[in-house]
């Protein structure tokens, strides 16, 4: 992270649940975390002047609105994957009845070996 | 891997003063991390039913999670029913292993004066002892 000289910075340590959240992003996004880290640092160096306690409220609202349309994206892959399983499903279940009266048949065939 | 390291963030001055609770902050930040790079500043100040949009995407989500839910149960129905008819399958076949001895009594006593094709009858039995005798690995 290449720091303005202009600017004055906290240093903030991250706290132990936000640092396992950072590890396990980290390995989510196959990323490490330091890069998690410095991409944070850059948002924040970057966006300085658009980042008030004020403005935070709408960007909060606008990050779930993010994650609430991707969520819809996600629910909607899974809703088309399942009826695919169910189509998949369907057919094995008629294919399950002929195997049964398949079998019946061959071993009724087979019983009359005994009968010999 | 780094249970131990510390990781620190460099907060601009400006920004960490406007925010009594930094801690929130940067649990949100974290949290939000994958859309941090999709934020429209511009965009924000622009929308101004952002509320409604907000419920009309909630409710749209809603209505989707009921339909996959739907779709889940209907999924189960099917997927019971098949295990019922692979156990039902599976439970006729084990004669057929029993069968398959007096098979190959019947052909080592009567062989070809007997008008049974083994060859075939050997394939069929094997065929579904392949199928639902040997349990699903797929599962």
């Amino acid at each position: 992270m290449v720091f303005s000289k202009k600017k004055k910075y906290v240093k903030y340590e991250l706290n132990y649940n936000q640092k396992r959240k950072v590890i396990q992003l980290a390995k989510k996004l196959d990323s490490h975390p330091d890069t998690i880290v410095n991409k944070i640092e850059q948002f924040l160096d970057e966006s300085t002047e658009m980042i008030t306690l004020e403005s935070w409220h709408s960007i909060l609202a606008m990050l779930n609105f993010k994650l609430l349309e991707d969520r819809i994206r996600q629910k909607s892959d899974d809703l088309i994957e399942t009826k695919k399983k169910i189509k998949i499903q369907t057919e094995m279940l008629l294919e399950y009845e002929d195997d049964y009266l398949a079998i019946v048949e061959l071993g009724k065939a087979l019983e009359s070996l005994n009968k010999l | 891997m780094s249970e131990k390291t510390k990781y620190n963030v460099w907060i601009p001055d400006q920004i960490a003063e406007s925010f009594l609770d930094l801690d929130d902050f940067v649990t949100q930040l974290i949290s939000f991390y994958p859309y941090l790079s999709l934020i429209d500043f511009v965009g924000i100040k622009k929308i101004k039913n952002f509320d409604q949009s907000v419920d009309e995407t909630t409710e749209e989500y809603n209505q989707i999670c009921q339909q996959f839910g739907k779709v889940m149960q209907e999924y189960g129905v099917v997927n019971f029913r098949g295990n019922e008819l692979f156990t039902r399958n599976t439970v006729t076949g084990l004669k057929l292993g029993l069968l398959m001895g007096k098979l190959e009594r019947a052909k080592s006593m009567w062989g070809d004066k007997l008008n049974l094709d083994y060859q075939a009858a050997r394939k069929l039995i094997q065929h579904f002892s392949d199928r639902y005798l040997i349990k699903k690995e797929e599962d």
